[in-house]
């Protein structure tokens, strides 16, 4: 008996800018929600990075402690390991010449008040816009504990013109 | 439901291990979990890995890429490890007798979308005979645009006995 259930799914086919789960992540029969995105590409000629943020009764939450601790290997350029900002990074950088972008999060601790800080796992792969591979995986958390509700997904820069994202719950 | 179980497979005393006739139209993106390893010997080796097209063709050409990075536990070290234009992907699997060889887990994205190349990203743990544990951890990108039903898994020797489970991540 899988302990997965899906929940929600935006599938974009034309330039969109968002994809939102709003009044999900607040549901007390899972334990933890995982998001899978594949196809993910831009639509601009300029580079950008796909973030996302944490939501409220169906606004952003805009703060600087997104914090997130990666390793990403680089077929351009060997390993690195990067911290802090003011949204989580799930790509590496992405245009409309080199898509692609495939990942997969999973959040915990996203509607408690302010008992516990959210905290998320999480991998990341992208054919980046130098046309490198880049692959990262590490943790995310924010260190504002709240009764967050929703998931904005978006690019620095320009728009999506495909990607397919799809909510999962995990049964308590 | 939304992780569904597609197949179960096991084999012993054989050269390649298939798992065909696993990606369908149903499913964007598959977790395909290596249960058991046991090889004819405990000579350190790599598991290697090809796309089953359409036809059921092994793909074997020089289109396969990797990125990865991988710890162990003599230098507590990431260390950067690619492969670019291989014939098949490949990652370490380790040396170890009954059973002990490395844990793999490997999720695909949009195998049967004809219009995308087909990408992935692994999780492989194990044991080498020097005396060490390592994780190795990547993304893999078939630099082909075409849809594959299955892969087919090899490694510098035969397998003693192997099995794995194919799972879905549903669309609905």
């Amino acid at each position: 008996m899988s302990k997965h259930r899906l929940l929600a799914s935006e599938i974009i086919t034309t330039s969109t800018a968002n994809a939102i789960f709003d009044g999900y992540l607040n549901d007390t029969s899972y334990r933890g929600f995982q998001i899978v995105w594949s196809g993910v590409t831009s639509d601009s000629a300029s580079s950008g990075y796909m973030y996302c943020k944490l939501r409220q009764s169906s606004t952003d939450v805009s703060s600087n402690y997104y914090r997130h601790t990666v390793w990403s290997a680089n077929t351009g350029g060997g390993t690195t390991q990067s911290l802090g900002g003011g949204a989580w990074t799930l790509s590496d950088t992405l245009n409309q010449t080199y898509p692609v972008a495939n990942g997969e999060m999973t959040l915990y601790h996203t509607n408690t008040g302010t008992s516990t800080d959210v905290v998320v796992t999480y991998r990341k792969f992208t054919r980046n816009a130098a046309g490198d591979l880049v692959f990262g995986t590490g943790g995310l958390g924010n260190e504002t504990a709240g009764n967050y509700d929703g998931i904005k997904f978006y690019l620095s820069t320009g728009n999506f013109a495909t990607a397919n994202f799809r909510l999962y719950g995990i049964l308590n | 439901m939304a992780l569904i179980k597609i197949n179960d497979f096991s084999a012993t005393s054989v050269t390649n291990f298939d798992l065909d006739n696993i990606f369908t139209t149903d499913y964007d993106v598959y977790d395909i979990k290596i249960n058991s390893i046991d090889m004819v010997n405990t000579t350190n080796a790599q598991i290697k890995m090809q796309f089953i097209d359409t036809s059921g063709s092994i793909v074997n050409t020089s289109t396969y890429y990797r990125t990865s990075f991988i710890f162990n536990t003599t230098n507590d070290t990431w260390n950067y490890s690619s492969n670019q234009s291989g014939t098949e992907f490949n990652w370490w699997l380790g040396g170890a007798a009954d059973d002990t060889e490395g844990m793999q887990n490997i999720t695909i994205f949009e195998p049967q979308n004809a219009n995308v190349y087909t990408t992935g990203m692994f999780n492989a743990n194990g044991w080498h005979t020097s005396g060490f544990v390592y994780v190795q951890k990547g993304g893999l990108r078939e630099d082909t645009q075409q849809a594959v039903r299955g892969i087919r898994l090899f490694s510098e020797m035969d397998f003693n006995s192997v099995s794995a489970t194919v799972w879905g991540y549903s669309k609905s």
